[in-house]
């Protein structure tokens, strides 16, 4: 039962990535992307943090989704436009 | 039957174990297959792989943490690879391939100055790319051919420690390795039979293992000096999340040049009271570069050395020694100029990151040439800190590489690696200029597609040149390939839409696409003038480097066949002289016909007739065995009747008596194993 346990924890995160994958894709605005509101994408930290998080979530090497590149340069693209705006 | 599950039994409990143990940690996917960390340098090499979570260097055949990476052919066309190839290499420098990692993915033109520093032929092939010659079995190597070689070695060794095969690695490049440099680099991995999953950067790879169990937050300063190449790279580390910022370096500075400037002042120093020139003559510039490169180390850690070369040479008055000392101050000055050239890097890499010095918070120093006192001190002063000691700057690279292996693998779960690409990436426009698509230090993967148009009425076809590097002018950057878009409908100029895409993925390897966007064509692309080989000439040197590996094990095992032949002919000669009369005739006269079988086919030099002859033989030793112990009251037992390399002696309950011998309690060792379960 403990690789049952497993297999559902993957898949379960597998599953957190896809509606991620998803999520990014159908969202345009930059500090949406990262998951901030407008006022949050300001604060430099905030916007770091979740970069981190969602770099972690959905970078090719993590994240076998077949758009999960595309979410990817989506999400990279979005912080590189917060940084330079703060 | 009994016998062969009592053998398998404890390999079943292990197995058993393993499972347990992977099922217990949850998070650890149960994986087939190692995957290795490989520092494939210019002078040494490395592996590394994960061990129980932490990566681990993984020690070659000889004992030894690190590899030279170098490779041989001797006079008999034997091929040697690594320290034993490098040992050699003052009686055999013309076939002893060092530092080849200078002219991987390179154009003749782009190694002028490389080739005339090394003792080998180096020679430009019909596509202009660089090509070894090795006399020894007269054959002409590509570069990744000779790193396969080296690649095969690390891996066979690294399998033989590990336990299991070892077929997937991730393999480092220094960070201002260019895009034809790091196909190469996976093309050798390729001709050597391994599955490259990625081409990580030195730089990168040394801070993965740095910051792999540090989990803090911090902006770390990469300082790799290596054998051949220079690299510096900021990162930002913290969440997991290692994310390179810039990336700066030299591809033409390391410590080789270190050595290259002693080995100048000692031949300079010669010809002004010889009047002969060492450097022409290979065995001598052999003898200088090794010694170089001690007096080079030893500098590191005492302010004077002695160089000693004795019959260096020889001229009508007889011969000629050399025997000096050189002083650390000499050292540096001799390499002031190289020590200087460090310089530029750091800063431009802290510029593209647009941080100042005292937002760095550690500087770490990688590559064995950041040993040398005066780099530490160019460091210091540039950075104005100490840099960080804790880690090897031999090994730190390969243990990284063994990390992103892990993470590749599944097997570490909350690190990921966000590097960048080192040298902008473009194509030649009207006027021989670059446009640039890609800038350097864009985070990776990346894809970007801009659209051109074509330059002249009626135009139908357009050729792409693909550029890398940072100059305005096409002929200052590396051309990494060409192709055409042919079929494009005649128009005016300006009109057609020819969209240019550029992909690079996680590996920094480009592919670019060109499509026609009026008719939606997209070009088979053919890259022509690349410095890579072509898919076809990989597929061969695969095959050929497979077979020379058979080969290879053929003529080992060929060889240690007739050795384990010639050993057991005396040993079985020497007892039946010893035991003489003791032994029944007719007994003799079998073991004496299959000795002559054996004799026979050791002269005959035929590998399957002598393990024939010698199972033969085992058989009639054994009988001689028995036929001993049968004889009433017998002590004759001692002489060891199990026979040399005997693995199932006859031991029976007889065996009482016999004393001493070693052999005896080998012969005994698996019959008792195997009694009690019998019953």
């Amino acid at each position: 039962w403990e690789r049952l346990a497993a297999e559902q924890k993957d898949a379960t995160a597998k599953e957190e990535a896809a509606v991620e994958v998803r999520r990014i894709l159908a969202t345009n605005e930059a500090h949406a992307v990262l998951g901030l509101g407008k006022l949050e994408a300001a604060e430099m930290s905030l916007v770091k943090r979740n970069y981190r998080l969602l770099a972690r979530a959905v970078h090719p090497d993590k994240c076998n989704h077949p758009q999960a590149k595309e979410a990817f340069q989506k999400v990279n693209k979005a912080y590189e436009t917060l940084r330079s705006q703060n | 039957m009994m016998k062969s599950r009592i053998q398998s039994m404890p390999r079943a409990r292990t197995a058993h174990a393993g499972a347990r143990f992977s099922s217990r940690r949850s998070s650890v996917r149960a994986r087939a297959e190692k995957v290795v960390g490989i520092d494939l340098g210019t002078t040494n090499s490395a592996v590394a792989a994960m061990e129980g979570g932490k990566p681990t260097i993984v020690t070659n055949a000889e004992g030894q943490r690190t590899t030279p990476s170098v490779v041989a052919y001797s006079k008999t066309g034997d091929q040697l690879v690594g320290q034993i190839a490098k040992r050699q290499a003052v009686v055999n420098p013309e076939n002893t391939f060092f530092s080849v990692k200078r002219f991987i993915g390179r154009r003749m033109e782009e190694v002028t100055s490389e080739c005339t520093q090394v003792p080998y032929t180096v020679v430009r092939d019909a596509n202009g790319n660089v090509k070894i010659q090795c006399s020894n079995i007269d054959k002409e190597f590509a570069a990744e051919e000779i790193s396969a070689q080296v690649l095969r070695k690390l891996c066979e060794d690294a399998g033989k420690f590990l336990g299991e095969k070892v077929d997937k690695a991730v393999i480092t490049v220094p960070a201002y390795f260019n895009d034809s440099q790091r196909q190469a680099t996976k093309d050798a991995g390729k001709i050597a039979g391994i599955e490259v999953l990625r081409i990580i950067n030195e730089p990168t790879a040394a801070s993965l293992a740095y910051g792999f169990e540090k989990g803090s937050n911090e902006t770390i300063l990469v300082f790799d000096l290596g054998g051949g190449t220079f690299d510096v790279s900021v990162l930002e580390v913290g969440d997991g999340v290692f994310e390179v910022l810039s990336t700066s370096g030299d591809t033409h500075l390391g410590g080789d040049d270190f050595d290259k400037r002693i080995v100048d002042f000692l031949a300079d120093d010669f010809k002004s009271a010889e009047g002969i020139d060492l450097r022409t003559d290979k065995q001598a510039l052999q003898r200088l570069m090794e010694a170089a490169e001690k007096t080079k180390q030893e500098l590191s850690s005492t302010t004077q050395s002695s160089v000693s070369l004795p019959f260096i040479t020889a001229t009508a008055d007889g011969p000629k020694h050399i025997d000096t000392t050189i002083t650390r101050q000499k050292f540096e000055e001799l390499c002031a100029d190289l020590i200087d050239r460090c310089r530029i890097p750091v800063e431009s890499a802290l510029s593209d990151a647009k941080l100042s010095l005292n937002e760095i918070n550690e500087v770490i120093l990688v590559g064995g040439s950041t040993r040398i006192p005066a780099v530490q001190a160019l460091v210091r002063s540039l950075t104005g800190r100490d840099p960080n000691v804790t880690v090897n700057p031999d090994e730190v690279v390969a243990l990284g590489a063994a990390v992103q292996g892990g993470v590749l693998a599944g097997e570490v779960s909350d690190i990921v690696l966000l590097d960048v690409t080192p040298l902008s990436l473009g194509l030649e426009t009207l006027g021989g200029v670059m446009t640039k698509i890609i800038p350097r230090n864009t985070t990776l993967p990346t894809s970007k597609s801009e659209v051109f148009s074509t330059a002249a009425d009626g135009q139908t076809s357009v050729e792409i040149n693909v550029l890398q590097g940072e100059r305005e002018m096409v002929t200052d950057n590396k051309s990494l390939g060409n192709f055409r878009l042919d079929g494009i409908p005649p128009a005016p100029r300006g009109v057609p839409q020819v969209e240019v895409k550029f992909d690079i993925d996680a590996n920094g390897i480009l592919s670019v696409t060109a499509s026609d966007k009026g008719t939606g064509k997209q070009t088979d692309i053919k890259i022509t003038g690349a410095s890579t080989l072509s898919d076809n000439e990989v597929e061969s040197m695969m095959k050929d480097a497979e077979a020379n590996a058979d080969a290879d094990k053929e003529k080992r095992d060929a060889i240690d066949t007739k050795n384990s032949a010639d050993s057991m002919l005396y040993q079985t000669k020497k007892q039946l002289t010893e035991l003489g009369d003791k032994i029944p005739e007719d007994v003799k006269s079998k073991v004496e016909a299959k000795l002559g079988e054996l004799e026979e086919a050791i002269n005959s030099d035929n590998t399957e007739k002598m393990k024939a002859a010698q199972e033969a033989l085992q058989q009639e030793v054994m009988a001689m065995g028995q036929s001993m112990y049968q004889q009433p009251g017998a002590d004759a037992g001692a002489a060891g009747p199990g026979g040399p390399g005997g693995p199932e002696g006859p031991g029976g309950p007889g065996a009482g008596p016999s004393g001493a011998a070693d052999d005896v309690i080998d012969a005994d060792f698996s019959p008792s194993e195997d009694k009690p379960k019998d019953k």
